[in-house]
């Protein structure tokens, strides 16, 4: 390459990455300068990445790159449907690389396991000579640290290793899953819930059966969101309780309420101490293994995503699958394609919901869940910025399901989500109005606090985004901040003091109150701490400089 | 090559870095380490093994001897045994004969059968290129082998009639050129009929050995003629067996050492260093030639300039001396290979990879922190206590499967023939390194 080719080339990469996060441009410019220097060679480039949106966005911007100057690029997604084994893989590989000066090679978090990076392993002579080009194996920490432990001598060959690390996106607890299939309709429900009310007042009747009568009023009254009622029902089931079995599965349905509530810590106490013992003890498998699904959903919420996704892969999926459970290891795939979505890995994630979800719940016919798979297809459409498919599936394969079910929690969700596609679309008015007449008060009404700090969260910043600082309406933005940041720190919810803090800190700065603004900076910070989450330690951290420059 | 001249772009030297190429000993990027390793006596222990006393020279060699030549991957044992067998051959007592493992066999489905078709074709190869012709009786046992052990056997008529296509090539050296050339291609390419040779060579072995050991004395004897020297003797240099998978490098170093031993040569084997350690390599392989590491410090850290003066030149005739900002950056960068030559150049790649031009203090600081993350990928929480408890006591450790596996991967490095190791400096950056370190002093 000649010097003026050289400096040529430097500009581009520098232009190229100018756009990305500035926490990814050094490792793109390594990216690019290393496929750029060694054409016609094999080289393995390990390529860090969680987020699949930053991940398409990279590997875009290096195929640009390298097309000015002649070099082609292409793609290979591992699923196990094209690729049954390695085998097949090499195959792919040789003839890609016939034609191609770089191969973005995606997929292979979910597709290699052991014995596959050990053919990997085995074949890397036979790869590093057919292969001439560069590899670039995009991975995520956990594969990276596999093949590291599994295929040294693959590992040693390696030619660099880039890490492109982005904070995960906000995730937000599903609620417990406090009834089994059912479809009955609302006007059904309420109707049994009358039976079933008027039945537990006769004195006469058997414990036993009282304890599951009261347990199916509480989880009609739950999911019609008549979350008091539940929890009084639930409690009658407790007192009624004649063995310790039924008494553990009734004091698990009230930390769900708990859970919902946002009283993660009596929930966990109770998950911990009154649920599993007891089916430890019993020697009950499947309750256990659900409760410490439950227990992954508190973990999750806190940001311990890495201990909830292992309880999911091992403590959860493996029994599951022993007992031939495929509803409940079709829920647990979905929790853990709920990590990896939060994470980016929107690709394995969709996968999930598409090939191991959907079609166990249409064969059940559990109409609700296969609403909320919908629903979580569409988050990833709507991420990917496919906003016309997202709000179909909302308005067409969401809310009537949820809507016909009575589901009044879900449906206020739901609607949420729509609100957020309208703001995008710069509707901001009708997401205003959505916010404030379709969530908060179902929020309220239910007593979802963490639902109701989230879109109080939204409305604060759609308020703040249509210029309400500077009119009326900025005291509604300020209370709407302060209480949503109330709730974060009552429910010791990380993203909520991190984000909702900052939010408010930015309020108070903007209105002169510095002293109110500092702690709070402090909170948000050590939430983007706990999270790992760059961008947000950034943030805070401009928002001190520019307080400094203002005070000196 | 005196115009060698380094790169001086960064580009430059990134494209030229290759972390699997031995250098051969006319190459200009190829530095003498001797000094530097405390080497100096390798070549001559190795010959003197070989039955050659350098100073006066005297050649007594035995029948046969298996050397293991145990090194750190990397650490550059493949170009210093090609340096090896080069000053070897001038001496004309031997014809050094490279058996190039991963080029010519699969190297992760190897057992000895594999080797011994390679080495025999390796020898007909070197014979050819010698313009050396071997008598009737050199071949003829050779050839009958095949005949009945190989053409007979219905399972391996495929084989057999590749080997008997086209009549010019049906007898003496040109069809054994063509029998060890299909051997070896069919266990590289994994034939079908891989394991029914296997088997057949296995079985026959006793006939085989024997057939291969009069054509190796058959080429010997031609050799001493044409040399005018005698004895003259084949060595065989097997490069890349330190590279075979665990449970091949047990089998063909352990299981099959009584068939190893069974060829009456003399030849090299490239071992890992693991490998030194492992309880079961007992018997009659000689094993105790280790490469050592190029040394930057004693055990008590006195510094060792022959160290620091080789690693320069190494460094510096693959980066011009302009590349660097300053020789502090240049001495850092050697510190933290730990004198180990890929590892330096592992670490002058990342540096090409972070500098817009030239490598300066930050680029290093990055470079280092880089390779040291990558380590912090491969050591399990307990590997960061074992390797500091090491660090405070290098002379006096044990050889558990822990340690062979920090050996294996670079983690923990040895100096002076193994009589002390020192874990990478990279890793002691780390903060589970540096944590384990203040709970093992807290303890002590």
């Amino acid at each position: 390459m000649t010097e003026a080719g050289r400096a040529e080339f430097a500009d581009a990469v520098q232009d190229a990455g100018a756009a990305l996060p500035p926490d990814c441009q050094q490792g793109f410019a390594r990216l690019a300068k290393l496929v750029r220097a060694r054409p016609h060679k094999f080289q393995l480039l390990i390529l860090d990445c969680r987020d699949e949106t930053l991940r398409d966005r990279l590997s875009e911007d290096l195929d640009e790159l390298l097309q000015v100057s002649g070099g082609r690029t292409t793609r290979l997604r591992l699923s196990a449907k094209d690729h049954p084994d390695f085998a097949a893989v090499e195959r792919a590989l040789t003839r890609l690389a016939e034609t191609n000066a770089a191969i973005h090679v995606t997929g292979g978090s979910a597709w290699f396991d052991t014995p596959r990076w050990e053919a990997f392993n085995i074949r890397r002579d036979a790869i590093a000579h057919e292969v001439r080009t560069s590899l670039l194996l995009w991975l995520d920490e956990d594969s990276i640290a596999d093949l590291a432990r599994v295929a040294i001598d693959l590992w040693a060959w390696r030619t660099s290793v880039i890490t492109f690390a982005t904070a995960p996106q906000r995730l937000t607890m599903r609620e417990p899953d406090i009834r089994a299939i059912d479809d009955r309709t609302r006007d059904e429900r309420a109707a049994r819930i009358e039976f079933l009310h008027r039945t537990l007042l006769e004195p006469d009747i058997p414990e036993d059966i009282r304890v599951g009568f009261a347990l199916e009023m509480g989880d009609l009254a739950a999911s019609l969101g008549r979350v008091a009622e539940a929890e009084s029902a639930y409690r009658e089931a407790v007192a009624a309780a004649t063995d310790e079995h039924s008494r553990a599965v009734t004091m698990g349905r009230i930390a769900d309420i708990l859970q919902v509530r946002g009283a993660l810590d009596e929930a966990l106490r109770i998950r911990r101490e009154e649920e599993l013992p007891v089916y430890e003890r019993l020697g009950d498998v499947r309750s256990r293994a659900l409760t410490m699904g439950r227990i992954a959903d508190i973990l999750q919420a806190r940001g311990a995503l890495d201990e909830a996704l292992r309880i999911h892969r091992e403590e959860l999926l493996p029994v599951f699958e022993r007992l031939g459970d495929v509803r409940s290891r079709a829920v647990t795939m979905g929790k853990i394609a709920d990590i990896l979505q939060a994470r980016g890995a929107l690709d394995e994630a969709l996968r999930i919901r598409r090939e191991e979800e959907l079609p166990v719940y249409e064969r059940l016919g559990d109409v609700r869940e296969r609403a909320v798979t919908m629903g979580k297809i569409a988050d990833i459409l709507q991420a990917r910025g496919a906003l016309n498919e997202a709000l179909r599936i909302r308005r067409e394969e969401e809310l009537p399901v949820y809507e016909r079910l009575g589901d009044v929690r879900a449906r206020a969700v739901t609607m949420g989500k729509i609100a957020d596609i309208l703001e995008a679309r710069g509707a901001l008015d009708e997401a205003l109005r959505i916010r404030r007449e379709e969530e908060l008060p179902v929020f309220e009404r239910l007593g979802d606090v963490r639902e109701r700090a989230v879109t109080l969260h939204k409305v604060a910043e759609a308020l703040i985004a249509a210029g309400g600082l500077d009119d009326a309406r900025a005291p509604e933005i300020h209370a709407a901040a302060t209480e949503a940041l109330a709730i974060a720190r009552r429910l010791k919810f990380a993203d909520g003091v991190a984000y909702t803090g900052t939010l408010l800190a930015q309020i108070l700065v903007r209105a002169g109150r510095i002293d109110e603004a500092l702690p709070i900076l402090d909170e948000a910070e050590a939430g983007f701490a706990t999270l790992g989450d760059a961008a947000g330690l950034e943030q805070v951290k401009q928002i001190r400089g520019t307080l400094s420059e203002s005070a000196g | 090559m005196p115009d060698y001249q380094p790169p001086r772009d960064i580009l430059e030297v990134l494209q030229h870095i290759e972390f699997e190429e031995a250098l051969e000993p006319t190459d200009p990027r190829r530095v003498d380490t001797s000094e530097a390793r405390g080497s100096q006596k390798t070549l001559g222990r190795l010959a003197r093994k070989l039955g050659l006393l350098m100073e006066p020279e005297r050649f007594l060699p035995l029948t046969q001897k298996h050397i293991l030549f145990f090194g750190h991957v990397g650490t550059g044992k493949t170009t210093e045994l090609k340096f090896y067998a080069a000053e070897l051959e001038r001496t004309k007592y031997f014809l050094p004969v490279e058996v190039d493992v991963p080029g010519v066999l699969d190297r992760n489905n190897l057992q000895y059968a594999d080797l011994l078709m390679a080495m025999a074709h390796a020898l007909l190869q070197a014979l050819k290129r010698e313009r050396i012709a071997l008598p009737k009786d050199g071949i003829e046992e050779l050839e009958t082998w095949f005949a009945e052990k190989v053409a007979t056997r219905a399972e391996l008529k495929e084989f057999t009639s590749e080997i008997k296509a086209g009549g010019e090539v049906s007898v003496g050296l040109p069809l054994l050129g063509k029998l060890f050339t299909n051997f070896s291609s069919a266990f590289k390419a994994n034939a079908t009929y891989k394991e029914e040779l296997r088997r057949v060579i296995r079985n026959t072995f006793t006939q085989l050995a024997v057939a291969f050991n009069r054509l190796i004395s058959s080429a010997e004897n031609a050799l001493a003629k044409k040399n005018r020297k005698s004895p003259v003797r084949v060595l065989f240099v097997i490069d890349g067996t330190d590279k075979l998978r665990a449970e091949d490098r047990r089998r063909l170093f352990v299981e099959d050492t009584e068939l190893l031993l069974a060829v009456e040569t003399l030849a090299i084997y490239t071992a890992p260093i693991a490998l030194k350690y492992e309880d079961a390599l007992v018997g009659r392989l000689d094993a105790d030639l280790v490469l050592p590491m190029v040394k930057l410090q004693d055990a008590y850290g006195v510094r060792c300039e022959p160290g620091w003066r080789a690693m320069r030149e190494i460094l510096l005739k693959r980066a011009d001396r302009s590349l660097f900002d300053g020789e502090q950056d240049i001495e850092r960068l050697i510190e933290n290979s730990g004198g180990h030559p890929r590892e330096m150049l592992r670490l002058l790649q990342l540096c090409c990879e972070f500098a817009e031009a030239r490598i300066d203090a930050q680029v290093v600081g990055q470079s280092v922190a880089q390779l040291a993350s990558e380590y912090r990928r491969l050591l399990q929480p307990d590997d960061y206590k074992l390797l500091v408890q090491i660090d405070r006591n290098p002379l006096d450790i044990g050889n558990d499967e822990a340690i062979r596996r920090l050996l294996y991967c670079l983690a923990l490095l040895e100096y002076n023939d193994g009589t002390w190791r020192r874990s990478h400096p990279v890793i002691r950056t780390l903060e589970g390194y540096r944590r384990a370190d203040a709970a093992v002093a807290a303890e002590t």
